[in-house]
This record gives structure tokens, C-alpha cells and sequence, in this order.
């Protein structure tokens, strides 16, 4: 019997060493990390504009990754309007995104809609190749201190144009990026 | 070598990226985490419901058989992906990774980006399990047995048996041996955050012929495996599910028949065998066994 109950042991010992011998070939992960920013405009003129800076560093999925991050590429973005009054408010909505020295990533106008059309509905903005290239170049050189002193991005939002059928016109609104972070398992 | 099923479920539970798969899993509406994890529940099935067998014959008299049982379970392309549908109303077909697949998709949802976990991208997972087995009067009873562990704040447990019955006496002549067996697995992974258990029965009708030292053998085997997985909704909300709900997701794994066809040599007390197994994952099994 003692005989036996060696065996046993070293076969659960030898079971233990393949279920348990280490995952050193696992594959990256690609990590989806969402960046949201949100806006507030508010007046009685027809043109209302705000500007939003922004770094990676202030998302906690970004800081929790970015030690084992290997790349990071632009997947998506898209516009939603959480408020807007009067609700028949419609404008031309243009969005820039900048880098931290000005240079422009990306540009996108959704000429004459109405704003509510994007509550709970959202508006994909689609990059052209060079602006996706842009984006990833301006990526790939990134470089983020703790406390956002100098902000990586700015978000413009302006619309002109604007009719409503009462004033002040304000408007809530949210742009959200998606990126890919290549980390280490 | 890569991790096995059972590590692949402690890696999901503590490792710090793979924490973060199932983070964004906690944010997803209980149907997509079912598809996600439906492989992973196919491949618990296949895994345990692999290497109960490799010869009909049983010995009359009283027998003791220890083996451990190592296996490679290889997942076809088809379910490394599946496509998203993260509310009623959605109409695009976007296609995201399953446990077993790469990148995960994004979804402009109404309120935000619906955001997918990744998978572990493995094409085939190496497994083990061990199995101790004793047989009387042409009957047999094999238990599978794993001590309840705790690593990283996972307490895992493992409990299977199976039964089998020779029945080759009672067919005079009858050029093969022949016998049919029902395993029996269940297996639990609980950590604070999450729980997966997985049960899994399986029946089979499996013949052996021996010659000399070789045993050539096969089988048809009908199997079901469930998983059932709670955890707590995180994400912005869905029709019908809020932040915080206790969830309770059941999967159904796809594994229902399987075809096997091995061979084994049998030296004094040990036995080595091998075989492939044919069904919804297929799997190459091998067997060291001891016999008494």
C-alpha cells in the first residue's frame, strides 16, 4: 500500500507540473480603452464654441495598463448630445482634435443636424486614412507626466449656426475615442 | 508549455490582465458573456469528459488502476469569434473575440462605447487530470479527484467518478470486448468577485480488441456539459440589468458526440496509451496507467 501511495503522489505531483508549468507563451492582450470627453456650451448666439484638454494619464484604465503597454493604435471614435435645449435646437457641429503643440489629428463637421437626433443615439466619426495615421504617429510618441500639466490632447467643439426655437441654447455633449493598448499578459 | 483549463480559469480570476478581461466581462449584458464563454464551456466538457477509457475490458476480480491522463484540446477557428449583439435593436454584425479569441470589439452603444473583452488567443490548450480506478466482477469505478486548492484568491475544486460495466460475457463469441460507462464531473472555481462551476455527464459504448501487448479501441460517446457563472454587473446598464445586479449566466457547452479510436501497450503493470477524440473540439489524449 505504501508502495501504491508513492505513486499516487508522484502522479498528482507530475499532473500538478502540466497543469501548472507556467504561461509564458501567451499571446499580448489587446486591450480596448475607452477615453471619453464631455462638453457644456451655453448662450443666446448662434455660434457657441468650448475647448477641453485632455491626457491619457487622467483614465484609470490607461494608468492601470500603461507600465505594460507595448503599442497603442486608434480604433473608433464617435459623438453623443446627453442634453440640449430648446429640443428642436439644430446647428452645424464641427469637432477638432489637437495634439499638444496644436497639430491637428483629426476634423469632422456633421453640417446642419439636430442636435437631439444623437441623444442615446451616437454619431461615428469616420477618420480618413491619414487622419487614423496621424492619430496613431501622434500616439506612438506620447509622453504623459502623472499630473497633466501639459495636456497630450484638445478637444474644439464649435456650432454654428445654431436655430431653436427659444434661447439660451445649451448643449451637453460627449466625444468618446477608442484605443487599442497592446500590453503584456 | 501553455496553461491548461484549469489554470486558464485561475488566470482569469487573478492575474492582473486577465483580471481586466473579466472586468470588461462584468460590463457586458448576461447574453454576450454567455457567448464569449460558450468555448470555454465546450472545452470544459471536452477535458472532462476525455480519458475514461482505453480498453473495454475490466478484470473480474478485484483491480486497481492509477493513471494520469494529459491531453491537448485543439479549438477550431469558428469559435475563437462570434457576433456581438449588446442590445435589442442592434442591428450591425461586428464580431468580437471569444474566451479562446483575440481582439475585442468596440460597439458605439447608445450611451458609450460598449467595450469587449479580448481572449487569451489559444488555438489549443494542454491539460492534465489525474484518476484513480478500482473494478470488481467486470464492473469498474474510477473517481477523479483534485484537493480543494486555494491560489490567488481562487478556491478551486474538483470532484468526478465514473462508472463501467463489461458486458462482453453476456454476448457468447463476441469477437471484441465491449463495455459502456458514465462519467461524472463537477468542477467549481470561486473567487469574491465571480464564480464558475461546470458539470458534466457523459455516456459511452466502447469496444477493445487486445493482441499481445497491443490494445486497439474506440468509442461513441454522448456527453452534456453545463456552466453556470454569477457575478456582479459593473457596466452602465442594460434593459433589464443595472449596475450592481448579481448575475447569473447558464451555458450550454456545444460538446454532444464524440468519436474516439486509440491505441495502448501494455507493459507488466503499465500502460501507455493514446487516442484521438472526434467532436465539437477535438482533442489527442495519452494515458500513463498503472495497474494492480
Amino acid at each position: 500500500m505504501k508502495k501504491i501511495s508513492k505513486i499516487i503522489a508522484s502522479l498528482l505531483f507530475i499532473t500538478s507540473l502540466m497543469l501548472f508549468s507556467g504561461c509564458d507563451n501567451l499571446s499580448d492582450i489587446p486591450l480596448n480603452i475607452p477615453i471619453g470627453v464631455e462638453f457644456s456650451l451655453s448662450g443666446n448666439e448662434t455660434s457657441l464654441e468650448g475647448t477641453t484638454s485632455f491626457c491619457l494619464n487622467q483614465y484609470k484604465e490607461w494608468t492601470d495598463n500603461k507600465d505594460a503597454l507595448k503599442s497603442v493604435s486608434f480604433i473608433s471614435t464617435s459623438y453623443w448630445t446627453k442634453a440640449v435645449t430648446p429640443s428642436d435646437l439644430s446647428g452645424t457641429i464641427n469637432i477638432a482634435l489637437k495634439g499638444a503643440a496644436g497639430e491637428p489629428i483629426f476634423n469632422v463637421t456633421m453640417k446642419d443636424v439636430a442636435l437631439n437626433t444623437f441623444i442615446n443615439k451616437p454619431y461615428k466619426i469616420v477618420l480618413t486614412k491619414a487622419e487614423i495615421d496621424a492619430f496613431n504617429g501622434y500616439l506612438d510618441g506620447i509622453k504623459e507626466g502623472p499630473d497633466c500639466t501639459n495636456p497630450s490632447f484638445t478637444a474644439e467643439i464649435n456650432i454654428s449656426n445654431i436655430t431653436g426655437s427659444t434661447s439660451p441654447y445649451n448643449i451637453t455633449g460627449k466625444i468618446e475615442i477608442v484605443l487599442e493598448a497592446v500590453v503584456e499578459p | 508549455m501553455r496553461n491548461g483549463f484549469l489554470i486558464t480559469i485561475i488566470l482569469l480570476f487573478s492575474v492582473k490582465m486577465f483580471a481586466q478581461i473579466g472586468d470588461k466581462l462584468t460590463q457586458l449584458p448576461p447574453d454576450e458573456v454567455a457567448r464569449y464563454v460558450q468555448p470555454l464551456a465546450t472545452a470544459s466538457g471536452t477535458y472532462f469528459n476525455s480519458g475514461g477509457y482505453f480498453k473495454a475490458n475490466v478484470s473480474k476480480g478485484f483491480g486497481l488502476k492509477v493513471s494520469i491522463v494529459g491531453m491537448q484540446i485543439y479549438i477550431p477557428e469558428e469559435q475563437k469569434t462570434f457576433t456581438v449583439h449588446p442590445y435589442d435593436g442592434y442591428t450591425g454584425n461586428e464580431e468580437s473575440a471569444t474566451f479562446f479569441g483575440d481582439k475585442g470589439a468596440a460597439i458605439a452603444g447608445p450611451n458609450g462605447y460598449i467595450v469587449y473583452p479580448p481572449g487569451l488567443n489559444l488555438s489549443s490548450l494542454p491539460a492534465g487530470i489525474p484518476q484513480v480506478a478500482v473494478s470488481f466482477f467486470g464492473a469498474e469505478a474510477m473517481l477523479r479527484y483534485f484537493p480543494k486548492m486555494h491560489i490567488s484568491d481562487v478556491d478551486l475544486d474538483l470532484l468526478g467518478f465514473g462508472i463501467k460495466y463489461n458486458f462482453t460475457g453476456l454476448i457468447p463469441k463476441f469477437p471484441v470486448d465491449i463495455a459502456v460507462q458514465v462519467l461524472i464531473n463537477n468542477f467549481e472555481a470561486i473567487h469574491p468577485n465571480a464564480e464558475i462551476k461546470t458539470a458534466n455527464i457523459a455516456a459511452n459504448i466502447h469496444a477493445s480488441k487486445k493482441f499481445e501487448m497491443l490494445i486497439l479501441y474506440g468509442g461513441v460517446q454522448y456527453e452534456k456539459t453545463s456552466m453556470d457563472l454569477n457575478y456582479t454587473f459593473d457596466g452602465l446598464g442594460f434593459p433589464g440589468v443595472m449596475p450592481n445586479d448579481k448575475i447569473e449566466v447558464n451555458v450550454d457547452g456545444e460538446n454532444s458526440m464524440r468519436f474516439t479510436a486509440g491505441v495502448a501497450v501494455e507493459l507488466g503493470v503499465l500502460a501507455l496509451n493514446v487516442d484521438y477524440n472526434i467532436g465539437n473540439q477535438n482533442v489527442i489524449v495519452a494515458g500513463l496507467n498503472f495497474e494492480f
